[in-house]
């Protein structure tokens, strides 16, 4: 199911909202059952924006729960999957198939950036601090952003111009009020760095896309460096932390799923709470839970939060030298529900190759099957890039 | 290494219950990613600096109108005369936390 | 065997904000169940917090006012436990590292003076308030209470006995009134305070079992709570009455004793991080020093003040510094009319009744200081007599009319012609033959009868010195 919630909308500059974002008044599921019946009380501040500027919200696209997983696979409405079986995230389905011009997705771990692989499109997930985080339903707030789908990185540029910019109701954006992406930044002879350890990792079919790219786009050349390989323990241990902390708000008394049968107060909670939550989600609430606890946030969070600085500065480094970073957005290019299982070491093994940019809220782009990560506040270059790659 | 006795407390902190779940393939998961951990360990962290963020310019004490309260209500599953109904205290939370 | 009384305090008070600490609510008291919400205060996702700058003022300003030094860059963590009247399921708070650190406050009690150390202060949020309902067994939740901006003051365990601390308490409580941080009442909850205690032979120097005591709403409450529980605590060493253990207790006044609550040891491990939506707090000089520059005289430096070089009673200085707000008029309205004597004996006098008669403190006096100057000056002059003077001051006080004018519009003007007066007395006299032979048969008080028509002649506009006079002479005569 790719809309979990259809509205009429003029033809022209249609959006899909994923359901992690609000709409006021039209239920906001993340997903979950948990949330099925819950209708927000405002828009999310992008959403606002795109509606201003002439935009219409098409509808809520299905994701997976609370955005945690490989792609939807562990969405309450189920997963969407094509033709051939195999798995597609909502959104980049709903975008490729021409059901909406665009789609505004919540980037987390990577998920609307593995689908736009999987079906050949274009997502940015901009520099954190550039879109407004009010209106996102909160998971890992240190670095998720809402990104944008689109067929084109043109398309995609158009839309991010209209969402990004300064927002007072989020104490973590950037101050610069208005960004352009639409102008093309100079990308004759960009210097790309091919991270070899990533593309290791990666089916061969994969690895080969990466380095053919990279060579269609300027100088490029393997880059190893041992920090890369950080990134996702690190990450998720802050994600664990976080998400398990900004999903103990839901117990069944204020909105959302209330069990029935409780004799206490802690019945309604546990029961609420155990019914209407997938095993990833729990998996990750619990590991949160030990990451944070008194015996174990030292050498766990409070050692990820530094490890946060190592990155940054390796980070620094590598975009002295290199332009863009190439990478895998995923393992392959398909997957199916089955495989997945019940997610918890698939998602550990694609976040591999998402974190990076996750952790330190890096702009990043899928482009072409590929992904391209660039130094904060140069995702015009990033999309410029993707353009190139696109006429390629 | 995450034991059952320390698997129980998580659960009872995060108001989870382990009823139907595998409580060994769970702790097999947690104890993995926990392993992981260590690959942190080695890392030369600096600390943070926190100096050198960039101030952000914090929100003037003035009154935004609230929602009104109904709609605000509509959302949950119990409310009476304008309270949200949590039924019935009792169990381990029969104590104030403050 | 004698033995010593350890205790700590943790005051929390409500800071006076129009706005919430983390969303724009209003944080006033007294509204309808669920009236001050938003989404954020009731825990639905998509708000972000964002400070209100003015709990950090505050929180700066306590710093201050208890000599404590202030952390330069302080944050926010969140702190992670499950109850109905917390919305998220987690409280913000400062764990980390908290706005003030290391400081003092110095009381006076029967036995000298003592400086009670500070351990840190920290801005945190309030919670929302649960209305039991017996009758169907079921907690009612009102949000409004949420986020309502704190500070929670903890001191070392430097007090000793219940005088010291209903002393610390009290000097806390004029302190933060008077620099406008909270209003401190303890019968709206803008003031909390939790205990903790324990108890240790005379002359150790380790510390006894600890109990924390909570649910005390007054300060008499405290002091019964803590000779209670010090009864309790010594039973308990010198008669094996029970064991005592590291424990949280619940104090019901009614019954006037403690319960357990929970043991501390097995407390739940509230897995404290710090809040990535809200970026470390930087407190740059040109804040620091703004609110230093805002800090009040104390009020005991203030009455030293008046009676020193104003020349006012020790009395009425103490009066007038107990409310900041009778000291703001004063202070303003005294260099205008050139008497602080006078100044003072209105505002003691004629304003506090009148706030009195309207069941209001001295802290909600509401005047312009330059109309009470004004009316002082007209009386002064003798413009207007002393009783016109206090129906202007009411107009003053409840419409804040314009003095002058209001004199004008009711004939306020004070009748000082001697000559008139003696007319409107010879009449009066003519008028009360009665009156007149009581008098003259040795009743005096049957003037009064005389007095009351000839003032109502004037229209209470007659000086009553002079009218008594002229008509005691003509009496008299």
């Amino acid at each position: 199911m790719k809309y979990v919630t259809d509205m009429k909308a003029a033809a022209g500059k249609t959006v899909a909202v994923d359901d992690t974002i609000l709409v006021k008044g039209v239920p906001a599921t993340a997903g979950s059952k948990m949330l099925e019946s819950f209708v927000p009380l405002f828009d999310a501040e992008a959403v606002t924006r795109l509606q201003s500027a002439g935009y219409t919200v098409s509808g809520k696209s299905n994701v997976g729960e609370f955005g945690l997983d490989v792609m939807g696979e562990t969405s309450y409405f189920g997963p969407v999957t094509g033709e051939n079986g195999s798995l597609r995230g909502a959104a980049a389905a709903l975008v490729a198939d021409g059901d909406a011009d665009f789609a505004l997705c919540t980037d987390l771990d990577g998920a609307p950036r593995r689908a736009a692989a999987a079906e050949n499109i274009v997502f940015i997930k901009p520099t954190y601090g550039t879109v407004s985080r009010y209106g996102v339903i909160p998971c890992a707030c240190s670095g998720e952003q809402i990104g944008v789908m689109a067929k084109t990185a043109a398309g995609a540029a158009e839309l991010l111009s209209v969402i990004a910019g300064h927002d007072d109701k989020d104490g973590t954006s950037l101050p610069e009020k208005h960004y352009d992406y639409t102008a093309s930044a100079d990308v004759s002879g960009l210097r790309v760095g091919v991270c070899a350890d990533y593309c290791g990792r990666a089916s061969q079919e994969t690895a080969e896309k990466v380095r053919a790219a990279a060579a269609s786009l300027g100088v490029c050349e393997d880059v190893s460096d041992g920090r890369l390989m950080l990134a996702r323990p690190a990450w998720r241990i802050l994600l664990a932390g976080e998400t398990c902390n900004n999903l103990s708000r839901y117990d069944g008394v204020k909105f959302g799923f209330r069990a029935e049968g409780y004799k206490n107060i802690d019945e309604l909670y546990t029961m609420s709470r155990t019914q209407a939550f997938t095993l990833l989600t729990k998996m990750t609430i619990l590991y949160g839970s030990d990451v944070l606890s008194k015996g174990r946030y030292d050498t766990c969070y409070d050692r990820s939060l530094r490890v946060r600085r190592v990155l940054r500065n390796a980070a620094d480094e590598l975009f002295g030298k290199y332009d863009v970073l190439a990478m895998p957005g995923c393992s392959k290019t398909a997957y199916t529900a089955e495989e997945l299982g019940d997610s918890i070491d698939a998602v550990y093994a694609e976040s591999l190759f998402t974190a990076f940019a996750s952790i330190l809220g890096l702009p990043a782009v899928t482009v072409g099957g590929i992904q391209l990560v660039a130094d904060s506040m140069n995702d015009e270059l990033l999309l410029s890039a993707a353009a190139a790659l696109e006429r390629r | 290494m995450v034991d059952h006795e320390e698997l129980r407390k998580l659960a009872a902190l995060a108001k989870l219950s382990l009823d139907g779940v595998d409580e060994e393939a769970l702790i097999r998961d947690i104890s993995e990613i926990l392993e992981f951990a260590r690959t942190v360990e080695g890392a030369e962290a600096d600390p943070a600096d926190e100096t050198a963020m960039e101030p952000w310019p914090l929100r003037e004490d003035i009154v935004a109108p609230s929602f009104d309260s109904e709609s605000v209500l509509k959302n949950a599953g119990e409310t009476r005369d304008g309270y949200y109904v949590a039924r019935k205290m009792g169990g381990p939370l029969s104590e104030q936390h403050q | 065997m004698n033995y010593e009384t350890v205790i700590g305090l943790e005051v929390h008070v409500e800071l006076a904000t129009e706005s919430k600490i983390f969303c724009s609510c209003s944080a006033k008291y007294g509204a309808e169940q669920n009236d001050s919400v938003c989404p954020a205060c009731c825990g639905m996702p998509g708000m972000l917090p964002v400070t209100n700058k003015h709990v950090v003022d505050l929180g700066i300003m306590a710093g201050l006012l208890t000599n404590c030094r202030i952390n330069r860059v302080t944050t926010f963590d969140k702190k992670s436990y499950y109850y109905p009247d917390l919305p998220c399921s987690y409280q913000i708070t400062q764990w980390f590292s908290p706005i003030c650190v290391d400081g003092g406050v110095e009381i006076e009690t029967s036995q000298g003076k003592k400086i009670i150390g500070l351990k840190q202060i920290h801005m945190e949020e309030d919670a929302g308030k649960l209305v039991h309902d017996d009758w169907t067994d079921t907690s009612l939740v009102d949000f409004n209470r949420t986020s309502v901006p704190l500070c929670e003051i903890v001191s070392k365990p430097d007090l000793r006995s219940v005088e010291e601390v209903i002393a610390y308490l009290e000097r806390l409580r004029t302190l933060l009134r008077f620099a406008r941080v909270s209003n401190c009442r303890w019968e709206e909850g803008s003031m909390r305070c939790d205990v903790n205690l324990s108890i240790r032979p005379e002359g150790s120097t380790e510390l006894g079992v600890r109990t924390e005591m909570k649910n005390m709403n007054s300060l008499s409450a405290i002091a019964r709570a803590i000779e209670y529980e010090q009864a309790r605590h010594i039973d308990a060493l010198e008669r094996g009455t029970e064991v005592l253990v590291q424990e949280t207790r619940r104090w019901d006044d009614v019954k006037g004793q403690s319960f357990a609550m929970r043991n501390k040891e097995t407390a739940a491990d509230y897995r404290y991080f710090p809040d990535p939506n809200l970026v470390p707090i930087i407190i740059d000089d040109e804040w620091f020093d703004r609110v230093k520059s805002e800090m009040p005289e104390l009020p005991e430096v203030k009455a030293a003040r008046y009676v020193g070089e104003l020349g006012l009673t020790e009395k009425d200085a103490e009066t007038l510094t107990a409310s900041r707000a009778m000291c703001d008029v004063f202070e303003a309205a005294y260099p205008l009319c050139g008497s602080a004597k006078d100044t003072a004996s209105w505002l003691i006098g004629d304003c506090m009744g009148m706030l009195r008669k309207k069941k209001l403190t001295a802290d909600d006096i509401a005047i312009d200081p330059v109309k009470l100057a004004e009316i002082i000056k007209m009386v002064t002059a003798g413009e207007i007599n002393r009783n016109a003077g206090r129906r202007v001051l009411a107009a003053v006080m409840d419409e804040d009319a314009d003095p002058r004018a209001y004199c004008e519009k009711h004939g306020l003007a004070a009748q000082n012609d001697e000559g008139a007066i003696l007319e409107v007395v010879k009449k009066a006299i003519a008028a009360n033959e009665k009156s007149v032979q009581d008098y003259k048969n040795g009743r005096t008080k049957a003037m009064q009868a005389i007095f009351g028509s000839i003032m109502k002649e004037l229209r209470g506009n007659g000086d009553p010195q002079t009218i008594q006079r002229l008509l005691k002479e003509e009496l008299d005569k």
